[in-house]
């Protein structure tokens, strides 16, 4: 088991924004995160990233607490992340960025290079990452995480302004990746995307675990199909 | 040789005063370059020139032990400031040093030793340029090669987008901090230097007056490298002299010259060369445009 997540709770204020959620996610998978909007995905990975602090729970990465850690605690242990509105390193160059993406292991070059090889920016390392066009930032984020060569991945609507054929090679991507040995934890509204790349989903709905299995156990869940009729979403 | 010589001697304060400011114009620029506006580098100058001069005037301290003790105070001091008021951003961190640059002056006009408004005479008058432009060589590598380094990325990073940079592993704070207190060991040198180049220092030369100016040579130079703080520095301190019929329109000048390089050269006199550069950085909304 490699990301263990053990009733995790946020409140803000009177809202239970995530409430008392168990996950376990084993290594070397593709496991999806998805809920209509405002249902606490975003909010549990800022819970696992060290960017909110939890109200209760506990979060493990191969057995080692990392709860009660800063962000740049938890990028240290092996856990990555992209953010649903890019942050980028807009004013720096492709390069860089990936090379921030290495800090965690001394930079290295040689890493920075292979992630941008690998998301097809190799081509454009000198060019300011904020000049990029949408796509291109999306895959930069992720190889800049990738670039730190972490045990987890997480990533945060990383399809979201990709089209068809990019978010098709995408989920080529994280299949390979994960193949490779590194836990993914993708949250997206792009159901194909989800479904196809995941092994496993889990499903939120008001902070609360309503359902997880594999892509068709979940599809075929009626409490999954009550949240996202009744919740007039967009997924 | 001679004509050099009869120059140097001419204009050896002028000429000491452009090194001297441009030391104090990267200090400042150690912490503008991650992106936190700190104004407390004056008073950092202020408080080493102080220690350091009473160091060689009443303990016999030798000259170059006196400055490095001046200096590594200043550090000392600047250590837990840093720690407190980097909790601040923006506009509120630089109320807050400035506070702190007010605290000094305030605490050295109570404090008997210093001459309080009078002032510190007959300091031995130790500095020669070579030191103070030796200093400057030395400070502007130290800069440059940081500059290029993780650890200048890790701060350009930090200046981009903090949650960003601490998402990569980068103890934003800690490096936030090492900058603030390197600044202020720069400056507590420079301080020391001026002490012993001017036979006696009074509490008003590191004022608020003194911050706002160090910021302006810095600014106006340019963040983006460590030739523009210097430039600007080399600029604003030699344009009195050389205008010297203009001398009481002197602030006007800096002024228009400071509003003239916002408008037009957003990152400075030193990327003259490469407002291309400028211009996709703005189109990119990259932050302090550097």
């Amino acid at each position: 088991m490699s990301l263990e997540i053990a009733g995790l709770t946020k409140r803000f204020g009177g809202v239970t924004a995530v409430n008392a959620v168990d996950l376990a996610i084993p290594s070397g998978t593709v496991f999806g995160l998805i809920g209509p909007n405002g249902a606490g995905k975003t909010t549990l990975i800022n819970l696992v990233s060290g960017h909110f602090r939890a109200d209760g729970g506990a979060v493990r990465l191969d057995g080692a607490e990392l709860t009660r850690l800063r962000p740049d605690q938890v990028a240290r242990r092996g856990i990555a992340r992209t953010f649903q509105a890019i942050r980028l390193f807009k004013g720096l160059t492709v390069m860089e960025n990936a090379l921030l993406g290495a800090f965690v292991r001394g930079s290295s070059r040689t890493r920075a290079s292979a992630a941008l090889d690998r998301l097809g920016l190799a081509g454009r390392a000198d060019a300011l990452a904020g000049e990029l066009a949408y796509g291109d930032q999306r895959r930069l984020e992720i190889a800049r995480a990738l670039a730190a060569e972490p045990k987890v991945l997480i990533l945060d609507e990383p399809a979201a302004g990709m089209n068809p054929t990019e978010s098709a090679a995408l989920r080529e991507l994280l299949r390979t990746l994960a193949a490779e040995g590194l836990t993914i934890i993708l949250i997206e509204h792009d159901v194909r995307l989800v479904m196809g790349a995941s092994a496993r989903v889990a499903v939120l709905n008001f902070g609360r675990k309503i359902a997880e299995g594999t892509p068709a156990e979940v599809q075929a869940d009626p409490a999954v199909r009550e949240a996202y009729l009744g919740a007039d979403s967009d997924a | 040789m001679d004509d050099l010589g009869q120059f140097l001697e001419a204009y050896q304060t002028t000429i000491g005063f452009i090194g001297l400011n441009a030391i104090l114009a990267l200090s400042v620029w150690l912490t503008l370059y991650t992106g936190q506006l700190t104004l407390g580098n004056a008073a950092f100058a202020g408080i080493a020139a102080y220690s350091s001069a009473l160091l060689t005037m009443k303990a016999g301290f030798p000259f170059p032990l006196a400055l490095a003790s001046g200096a590594l105070f200043a550090a000392a001091v600047a250590l837990p400031l840093g720690a407190t008021v980097f909790r601040l951003r923006g506009v509120y961190l630089a109320i807050a040093t400035l506070a702190f640059g007010e605290v000094v002056r305030v605490a050295i006009l109570a404090i008997p030793i210093t001459g309080r408004g009078q002032g510190l005479v007959g300091i031995p008058p130790k500095t020669e340029l070579w030191h103070i432009f030796l200093s400057l060589i030395v400070v502007a590598v130290v800069c440059a090669r940081l500059r290029q380094s993780n650890v200048g990325r890790a701060w350009a990073a930090i200046r981009e987008d903090e949650i960003a940079a601490a998402s990569q592993g980068i103890r934003v704070r800690r490096y936030q901090l090492a900058a603030f207190v390197l600044g202020a060991l720069v400056a507590g040198w420079a301080g020391g230097l001026a002490a012993h180049f001017d036979f006696a220092i009074q509490p008003d030369e590191f004022g608020f007056a003194r911050a706002v100016q160090i910021l302006v040579f810095a600014v106006v130079g340019g963040i983006p490298n460590v030739l523009g703080p210097i430039l600007g520095a080399f600029l604003l301190t030699a344009l009195p002299a050389i205008l010297q019929p203009l001398q009481e329109y002197r602030d006007i000048f800096q002024g228009a010259i400071l509003v003239l390089v916002i408008v037009y050269l957003p990152r400075g006199l030193a990327t003259l060369l490469e407002l291309g550069r400028t211009a996709r950085l703005r189109t990119v909304g990259a932050e302090d445009v550097a």
